[in-house]
């Protein structure tokens, strides 16, 4: 641990890059702590405060670079970070050390599953969880959508693609190419009238 | 008809990988559609188990496929599923990161993540949609969702309480 006052450092190569293994075992540890979820949070409080590897400036542009690229935002903050500390071998260490560990927990529990997966004592208790899961799930959507269910056109590519993709159950891809960009197609449309409403008068 | 299976498998990974916005929830009504409507690997309720079984882990959610990849071929198919679920999101990240300084500002990324999110939304709303019909089969289900949700979007207690005591809710017959 090197302490929480590295993270007043100012942005730049100040420090020596950590090693391999550092940054696996950072990637692993920040997995491990993680349970139940929060890991962004994680990332941050582990990345900034306590290793001092990104200024919290470098933490925001890789965050926002990550949830704008497609995949898990944890996973790519991971390859974001490792490769700003070491390059390629920086970040292959960086995404193993996020992913070893959770998939070495997951064969566990699915081979407990398997096993236990005809007890009804089990079968019983995940019945709940499973209604848990769904509520967090819905949860989870709505959380990260409370600006865009506010803005009628956001709201209306939102019920199109639950339409869509949850109702009707069309493919992932032509729903996701069709109303992607179309949706980009109107803010990139509703950007331009403002601009242009601002500069005439 | 294993090796059949890790083909499927493998390739429906690869070919999603670029298309997990806004993470690997997203994924959820398309390998739902996948796995149970039109592979037949598992049933609704193995489905929404493994669900909450990846929830439950910690790490990235999009090691979800992972598991299905175990139902589909075994433990061949549950790491060539978490190896090919994230090689080409590595490979994308890794090379637009290299060349990123300052693209941030600039609007035609800012479009393209404005307008992706509401599809997002969209996707993240139909996987809960998903999960809630394989898992809700009652009153007591219903309940037991609805009271997850307010929970998680009111407070901000450790999810796996939450698990714990829907599972105990379970246990009790109460579902």
């Amino acid at each position: 641990m090197s302490g929480p006052e590295v993270s007043k450092t100012p942005a730049g190569p100040a420090q020596a890059p950590p090693g391999l293994t550092a940054i696996f075992m950072c990637f692993a540890k920040m997995t491990l702590v993680s349970f139940g979820g929060g890991l962004t949070a994680w990332s941050r409080q582990i990345l900034v405060a306590e290793k001092g590897w990104l200024s919290d400036d470098e933490f925001l542009e890789a965050l926002s670079l990550s949830q704008t690229l497609p995949g898990s935002i944890n996973a790519n903050l991971a390859v974001i970070a490792g490769r700003k500390l070491k390059g390629m071998s920086g970040a292959v260490s960086a995404i193993l050390g996020l992913t070893l560990p959770a998939m070495i927990i997951l064969a566990v529990l699915v081979s407990l599953y398997i096993s236990y997966c005809s007890k009804p004592a089990l079968d019983k208790a995940l019945d709940g969880v499973t209604c848990a899961c769904a509520g967090l799930s819905a949860a989870t959507a709505c959380h990260l959508g409370r600006k865009h269910f506010k803005k009628p056109m956001s709201l209306f590519f939102v019920i199109a693609a639950v339409l869509l993709v949850g109702v009707f159950r069309f493919s992932l891809i032509p729903v996701l190419l069709s109303l992607g960009p179309l949706s980009a197609l109107c803010v990139w449309l509703a950007c331009r009238l403002k601009t242009s409403l601002e500069k005439t008068p | 008809m294993k090796d059949n299976a890790l083909l499927q498998i493998a390739l429906i990974c690869l070919s999603l990988s670029l298309l997990a916005f806004g993470g690997g929830k997203s994924l959820i009504p398309e390998l739902h559609k996948e796995a149970v409507t039109e592979l037949k690997w598992m049933n609704d309720e193995r489905f929404v188990d493994f669900f909450a079984i990846s929830q439950t882990a910690p790490g990235p959610s999009i090691l979800f496929v992972s598991l299905i990849g175990y139902q589909a071929a075994g433990w061949a198919g549950f790491i060539a599923a978490a190896f090919l679920i994230m090689l080409p999101e590595f490979i994308l990240v890794y090379v637009i990161s290299a060349a990123w300084t300052g693209i941030r500002e600039k609007p035609l990324s800012q479009i393209i993540a404005d307008g992706v999110a509401p599809v997002t939304l969209g996707l993240l709303l139909s996987g809960a949609l998903v999960v809630a019909k394989g898992s809700i089969h009652g009153t007591g289900g219903a309940v037991v969702a609805i009271a997850a949700f307010l929970i998680f979007s009111l407070t901000k207690i450790n999810p796996l309480l939450v698990m714990g005591l829907a599972a105990l809710a379970g246990l009790l017959g109460w579902v």
